[in-house]
């Protein structure tokens, strides 16, 4: 361990003396990240973030462009300046359906909705690497806790799949990084209690009944955890001192709003991974029937309301503008996390984070093509800056069982996955599904109408909603049309395809806007 | 179905009398003679064509109750419940497709009676399992036991609703099971306990204990432990703390006590220290699975069999108050005269007659009614004020029903209410106020445990009051506030929300989810509403469609009757656009209403039934921990005619889930 990597900036510790000053609680990282017993090989850190509620298709799919070169679509747009630091996945596919309740389940295991086997695949991780640290894993609930149906913040199950409960205060996730008074002196007080505890209550068992007798045997199951994780604790106690500094800190984590409890708990798992209190995180962003209220970001209205975007099109700039702010959060995360080095690299290097929805389309709930971003060098292992679709849909358990690999695991499989996934560890060098030949262009027009060929796509602007027709010249032909227009056309299936259509247009400002179309035909690959 | 009366009371006057099962040849019953091929042909021929594995109508496959090994308990125990209870109310076949002949409903009922209400031809109570403490059960019962005070004080809150105490922080709160509450046996059987922090706890609240001398004196006799302690002192401190912590008979507070003891003698040899040690032992105890669950000692006997008097203390004193029973209580198990009705009756009226009953407020209406949310949940926070204020106002409400021995149906309606301190400042609020000293009365009732006696007017945080109701607006809880804002989002009302949690929560309807809905573009078009229709006319939509009418035609009068009502309760007559609300609608009876007074007092009518079974539901399936099946239904239906019969009083139904075999007995498998 390398003691000498714990820098604490003198004024952070004036606090410990009682001078209150609220420091943000990342001004504390000053120094080298924490990185285990081995110092030359950084450990990597698994963490995920679920952000339910789906995303409209056409905001979040990129379309067009190649693997390392591409645009942002509208809801990855505040990723733009770390794009080479994101690498962002298409067409993998969960299987069977989803609800709202089943979806973090479904999406942490790759199980099936309903599937009592839920073991999840950061738990996975966790069973084979948690001993390395003194916390095995972290969960956090960012979102609001709705207590009549706690599963739907529930991300994490372990082994006996029995559900693990994120922490949804900040202070008490600090407190159980630094001030855990079971880890810090009250370690041998609590083993003599237990054991007096099983020596006293040694008869218990004669007593009840059989169904009794096996509910008490989960009481104590959780005794020998906790005995387990003492030990555990104790081989993995952190240089003495270092904890009672940190305790001393008053991190300032009163939380207010849904945003400042999001940023406080991204700032935890840097903390956490920094400190390397634990190096398997999972984090509730915003869960998949989410009433949280999003006016502390200037959307009046609740994210499930809003994601609901299908059957009341007039929530959709308000859907959008949620998603945004969350990938701008994600952002957040991974500049916050490029500020500290560790080892040769930065903690970022030496993160791995799976970030996404268990569902895809806010309003249908699908599970195929979900959203996903890979973030995180995974220690070097991931090849960043891409933006990856694979040609046939794939499971998207194989992602997970490549993320399992990437954390130094010998899982052989989970859910349905076959293989581990290629294109994550390198290059995917797939070929473009829409290639541009030269031929997208107005391919004739008079006065009113015109036939046009391009690459279908959805402005950027959700307050306007409208196509736009990529041409190759890259200049884009706008096509502004009514709903029943689109409807009978059935004109959305289009978007992120070649496709040639006719119709009415007028000049806006010298330039084309198509307003009525009478054809779209796809090219047929 | 219809239970015979006369069958209910044999079944309950043999349980109550003996309690051993005899065979009881006279019993006769329409299901003795049901037959598994008379239901088997009415479904094959009268349901299938509809649910079969490919037609799958609504997503029901009623295929898997053709094979008579499906009619028990197990994986296809709720397909029967649903069907049985679709035939029994007459909902299926669709009229269109022939109502069900008398004989045909007679044979699915017979035959679902026989195979899950009864068995062997009897009722029975079903395994019970066993229960340990929630959280809150926790956190009382540690303050009882150990007579010291864990909760913040309740008047002094105003500045911190969100605070904690200490033994909330420390410990997750508990997730509910199926029965909707969290006390539920087979959800907190189904999980580990977290040990960790409920050690922790416990830690803490020995340390308090360890520094209050009244709470040494109440609980040990004793100011203050000496130096040197002899064993047989030793031995009478830890035996009166396991009397206060076990809940158990002397005998096995005599052998846990020796066994204790050697711990502390253990323990003692290394710290030298026989106080230190004497509370090291203790918080043994209150981290054992004896004081952790509520241990009742098996007969190995799968017939129903009464519980022992101190394990009756418990159920009941865990079921009223939350907390372990007291001293009178505990005495009357142990000497077994809490087992006859006339003592076991007068103790209930004593329980509810103590402030501490206030945990069926807190715990099971807080919980059925949802309003607890409004102090866990960030999202739903207005002002701290506010949402203190409004969470009362239910709380007290609920607890005035029992405190005035009140009908259930005053919860739908009632010309009494409680409203906040701060909407009665001033002159003009015009409310009828109830006699000072009877207010008075209750805050010491309700509140004496919680008072932290600071007379600082400032600091001081004002309960609700109760006052006559004044207009066509308030009465009952569906219209109180904290529902208004519970079944609303912040910035707007949802009528069909308020409409589903009406049906749901007050009536006891499950609905199911819709299918394909048409997009509101669609339903526009279909309609030809204009671009920007009134809230009416857009809910009228939902009812364009026969297959949405079902379900919309009783929820949707129930949402717009209650548009009056802004997210936080306040009355208003326009929309924020200032669009005019139109709340009068009419019932799915066809009766029409103006305020929301009469639709309520209609509310009533229609489902009167429903409004009393579903809360005796609620309430039996919090007092037993778990989710009541059909073999509860002989119960249930006995106590909801004794409610009727008695004016649906709350506190006839309290004591009428008491009385009951559910309540007093024990079935292993």
């Amino acid at each position: 361990m390398r003691r000498k990597s714990y820098v604490i900036p003198r004024r952070t510790l004036l606090k410990g003396a009682g001078v209150s000053l609220a420091l943000p609680l990342l001004d504390i990282m000053s120094g080298n990240a924490v990185s285990g017993k081995d110092a030359d090989r950084p450990p990597v850190r698994l963490c995920v973030l679920y952000k339910g509620c789906g995303v409209n298709p056409h905001s979040w799919d990129i379309v067009g462009g190649s693997e390392t070169n591409f645009e942002m679509s509208r809801i990855l747009q505040p990723l733009a300046a770390v794009q080479d630091d994101i690498l962002v996945l298409g067409n993998l596919d969960n299987q069977g359906s989803s609800d709202h309740m089943d979806a973090p389940g479904t999406f942490m295991s790759a199980t099936k909705h309903k599937d009592p086997d839920r073991y999840s695949f950061d738990q996975r991780v966790a069973d084979r690497i948690g001993h390395e640290t003194p916390i095995k894993s972290m969960q956090l609930t960012a979102d609001n806790v709705w207590k009549q149906h706690p599963w739907l913040n529930i991300l994490s199950y372990d082994r006996n799949n029995q559900p693990l409960r994120g922490q949804h205060d900040p202070q008490a996730v600090f407190n159980e990084m630094f001030r855990d008074n079971v880890r810090s002196g009250r370690q041998d007080d609590l083993l003599s209690v237990l054991d007096g505890v099983k020596d006293a209550s040694s008869s218990l068992a004669r007593k009840v009944s059989v169904r009794d007798k096996r509910v008490l045997d989960s009481y104590f199951d959780s005794v020998r955890d906790v005995e387990k994780s003492i030990q555990q604790n104790r081989q993995n106690s952190r240089a003495s001192g270092f904890d009672k500094q940190l305790a001393s800190i008053d991190p300032s984590l009163k939380v207010g709003n849904l945003g400042e409890r999001i940023k406080a708990m991204l700032d935890l798992i840097t903390l956490a991974f920094w400190t390397d209190s634990t190096r398997v995180v999972s984090c509730m962003l915003a869960n998949t029937n989410s009433r949280s209220h999003y006016d502390f970001m200037g959307v009046n209205a609740e994210f499930h309301y809003v994601s609901h975007h299908v059957r009341n099109k007039q929530v959709l700039p308000d859907y959008d503008k949620i998603n945004i702010w969350h990938t701008g959060q994600l952002r957040y995360l991974i500049e916050r996390l490029k500020s500290i080095s560790d080892g040769d690299g930065t903690l970022f290097d030496n993160s791995l984070i799976l970030w996404g929805s268990g569902i895809k389309h806010g309003d249908y709930h699908s599970l195929t093509d979900l959203p996903l971003v890979v973030t995180g060098g995974g220690g070097g292992k991931i090849e960043l800056g891409r933006h990856v679709r694979y040609p046939q849909a794939q499971p998207y358990a194989n992602l997970l069982l490549t993320l399992m690999q990437i954390m130094g695991t010998d899982i052989p499989g989970i859910g349905d996955s076959t293989e581990p996934l290629s294109g994550i560890t390198e290059k995917a060098n797939f070929t473009p599904s829409n290639p541009d030949d030269g031929s997208w262009k107005i391919v004739k027009s008079d006065n009113e109408t015109l036939t046009a060929k391009g690459l279908l796509r959805i402005s950027l602007d959700a307050e306007v909603e409208y196509y736009q027709l990529r041409l190759s010249d890259n200049s884009d032909l706008e096509i502004r049309i009514p709903y029943m227009n689109n409807h009978k056309l059935r004109f959305d299936r289009c978007v992120g395809k070649v496709v040639t259509v006719t119709g009415k247009y007028k000049e806006e400002a010298g330039r084309k806007v198509v307003t009525a179309l009478t054809k779209a035909e796809l090219q047929t690959p | 179905m219809n239970i015979n009366r006369s069958f209910c009371a044999i079944f309950l006057a043999r349980f109550i009398a003996c309690g051993a099962v005899i065979a009881l040849p006279q019993l006769m019953r329409a299901s003795l003679g049901a037959s598994f091929v008379e239901a088997a042909r009415v479904i094959d021929t009268r349901c299938i064509s509809c649910h079969d594995s490919e037609t799958r109508e609504a997503g029901i496959d009623l295929t898997p109750l053709l094979e008579k090994s499906n009619s028990s308990y197990g994986q296809y125990t709720r397909l029967w419940v649903k069907a049985e209870e679709m035939v029994s109310r007459g909902e299926m076949p669709p009229a269109e497709d022939g109502s069900l002949a008398v004989s045909e409903r007679a044979a699915i009922e017979g035959w679902f009676e026989q195979s899950f209400v009864l068995r062997m031809g009897e009722p029975h109570v079903g395994p019970t399992p066993l229960r340990r403490l929630t959280r809150y059960e926790l956190e009382n019962t540690l303050e009882d036991v150990l007579s010291v005070t864990l909760k913040p004080p309740y008047r002094d809150t105003i500045t911190g609703y969100l605070e904690k105490s200490t033994i909330q922080s420390l410990v997750p709160s508990d997730i509910p099971g199926e029965s909707g509450f969290d006390n539920d046996a087979h959800r907190l059987g189904s999980l580990k306990p977290p040990l960790k922090e409920i050690s922790e706890a416990v830690h803490f609240a020995i340390e308090r204990f360890g520094d209050d001398e009244a709470a040494k004196r109440a609980v040990l006799g004793v100011d203050a432990i000496p130096d040197d302690l002899t064993d047989d002192q030793i031995l009478d401190f830890i035996s009166k703390f396991l009397a206060r912590a076990c809940r158990s008979d002397p005998e096995r507070v005599k052998e846990y006590a020796a066994a204790y003891q050697r711990q502390y003698q253990r323990h003692v040899e290394v710290s030298l220290d026989c106080r230190k040690s004497l509370m090291h032992v203790f918080e043994m105890i209150l981290v054992s699975p004896d004081f952790l669950y509520r241990i009742e000692e098996t007969r190995g006997n799968d017939t129903p069999y009464p519980v022992t008097g101190w394990e009756l203390a418990t159920r009941l004193s865990y079921f009223l108050w939350s907390t372990a029973p007291d001293e009178e209580l505990l005495r009357l198990g142990i000497d077994g005269s809490l087992l006859r009705n006339d003592v076991l009756k007068s103790q209930v009226d004593r329980m509810l007659n103590s402030p501490k009953r206030l945990a069926l407020a807190e715990s099971f209406a807080a919980q059925w009614l949802g309003f607890e949310t409004l102090l866990s949940n960030r999202d739903f926070f207005v002002d701290e004020r506010w949402n203190r204020e409004t969470y009362d106002e239910v709380l007290f409400f609920f607890d005035e029903l029992i405190e005035s021995d009140r009908s259930i149906l005053d919860l739908v309606q009632s010309d009494w209410t409680y409203r906040r301190a701060s909407a009665l400042r001033g002159q003009r609020h015009g409310y009828e106020r109830i006699p000072s000293g009877y207010m008075k009365q209750r805050y010491a009732d309700v509140l004496s445990e919680r008072e932290n006696g600071s007379n600082k007017k400032k600091q001081r945080y004002d309960p609700p009051v109760l006052v006559k109701t004044k207009d066509d607006r308030e009465g009952g809880i569906i219209t109180s506030a904290a529902i208004m804002r519970l079944t609303a989002s912040k910035n707007r009302t949802s009528p069909i929300r308020r409409g589903v949690w009406v049906l749901n929560t007050v009536i006891g309807k499950t609905l199911e989810a819709p299918p394909d809905i048409p997009s509101l573009q669609e339903a526009r078009e279909m309609l030809a509403l204009n671009e920007s229709p009134s809230v009416a006319e857009v809910i009228k939509q939902h009812v364009s469609r026969t297959e949405c009418i079902h379900c919309h035609q009783a929820i949707d009068p129930l949402g717009l009757g209650l548009e009056n009502f802004a997210p936080t309760g306040v009355w208003r007559t326009h929309y924020p656009d200032k669009a005019p609300i139109e709340s009068s609608g009419v019932m799915p009876n066809g009766r029409a209403f103006e305020t929301p007074r009469q639709m309520k007092q209609l509310l009533i009518d229609i489902y009167r039934d429903e409004i009393v079974t579903n809360f005796v539901a609620r309430l039996l399936a919090y007092a037993l921990g778990r989710q009541l099946q059909p073999f509860d239904r002989v119960t249930l239906e006995s106590i909801v005619s004794e409610v009727k019969k008695d004016g649906c009083k709350v506190n006839t139904a309290i004591e009428q889930i008491v009385l009951s075999p559910q309540f007093r007995y024990r079935q292993d498998d």
